[in-house]
């Protein structure tokens, strides 16, 4: 894989919630269940702030 | 709801308003004699006054106008509904204004002297023990208020006409206090000063079992007592002072910072430069990435009001 490290930086109440991400997702460690938030939420994300430049021209 | 079992019918006019014993599972109406009135309402809990209604709760939990299906909870740390809209034929109530006061019509009418719903409060609680302090922030039933484009609050003309009327299902043991709004000289109600009827029923065992169902009705570890507290006893002295045996003890203190390494493939690469491109998301790839676990937890698992901007719907 090619791609880009990325490092998060997250205080132990918010590490609390992606934990809690991985065991709703069934996913083994943090890093993948953020993988999952990104390839699910992004693109969502991105029509929603082509949306609001839309609106806003 | 005809088939309830009257307990009281209490009239209260113009000027004045009247502290209720309401037990939990009975139902707690505030009706429109002529329409137009505004009705200040504040709560508390019958055994420990402490626990009182709380417009920024509610507010946060129901949005600024809320109606049938929202609750009246109490401030933190009780944090509890403590009643329940359960009818509402007017749908126009307002939790976004403080009470009105004897300031307000000083300073802006010149009116020292002046019908205000802190005052009616006050002198309404007294009769049980209660002082001036205590009137909290009120639900003000029948007030038509929103925002305008610019940020700012208006109150809009009076919606209600003889008749409407709103009912609480009482959730615990309250002492309801309403009282008929004194603002005559502000839009609030329609410029006129109207009695209002209380009645108080039996309720539903059934009605009241529904809504116990709802999950806001179970029972957190967060919803604490006098019992949980460090400091228990209330304070009767006016004068602060110092603790010299005090500790701090905050939740989750120090905040520690722990580094998570992700590593993205291609397609997730491109992913994350298109959303750090629109500049909406943060500055930095971890920033952007930050937001999006955030964002996608709230959009997929958070309970209730998501208060998210772009992610907007209740929940």
């Amino acid at each position: 894989m090619s791609g880009t490290k990325v490092s998060i930086q997250m205080n132990q109440q918010q590490v609390e919630l992606l934990d809690d991400a991985c065991a709703r997702l069934g996913v083994p460690d943090r890093a993948q269940a953020v993988r999952t938030a990104l390839r699910e939420h992004g693109p969502e994300l991105l029509q929603q702030a082509a949306a609001a430049k839309g609106g806003a021209a | 709801m005809s088939t309830r079992t009257l307990v009281s019918e209490t009239v209260i006019e113009p000027g004045t308003g009247k502290a209720f014993e309401v037990r939990r599972g009975q139902v707690f109406k505030i009706e429109q004699l002529v329409g137009g009135q505004c009705a200040d309402f504040n709560c508390f809990n019958l055994h420990d006054y402490k626990e009182y209604f709380h417009t920024g709760r509610t507010r946060h939990m129901h949005g600024l106008n809320p109606s049938v299906g929202d609750f009246l909870w109490s401030a933190p740390p009780r944090e509890r509904p403590m009643a329940a809209i359960v009818a509402d034929t007017v749908d126009s109530n307002d939790i976004l204004y403080s009470r009105c006061s004897a300031f307000l019509f000083e300073y802006q009418y010149g009116l020292p002297v002046h019908t205000n719903c802190h005052d009616m409060q006050a002198e309404a609680q007294r009769e049980f023990g209660l002082t001036p302090d205590d009137v909290h922030d009120s639900f003000n039933f029948f007030m038509n208020t929103g925002i305008e484009a610019d940020g700012r609050p208006y109150i809009g003309m009076n919606k209600s006409k003889q008749g409407d009327y709103v009912e609480l299902l009482a959730l615990m043991d309250l002492l309801a206090v309403p009282n008929v709004c004194g603002a005559d000289v502000m839009a609030t109600s329609s410029f006129e000063l109207k009695p209002l009827k209380i009645s108080i029923f039996e309720g539903d065992e059934q009605e009241l079992a529904a809504i116990e169902e709802r999950p806001e009705l179970g029972t957190f570890t967060t919803q604490r007592t006098p019992a949980d507290f460090k400091q228990s006893q209330i304070r009767v002295e006016r004068e602060l002072s110092r603790d010299p045996a005090y500790e701090p003890d905050f939740t989750n203190v120090p905040i520690q910072i722990t580094d998570i390494p992700v590593d993205l493939d291609d397609e997730e690469t491109a992913l994350l430069e298109d959303l750090r491109a629109t500049g909406e998301f943060g500055q930095t790839d971890a920033e952007v990435l930050r937001h999006v676990v955030h964002s996608w937890w709230i959009t997929r698992y958070m309970r209730g009001p998501k208060h998210f901007e772009a992610e907007g719907a209740e929940g």
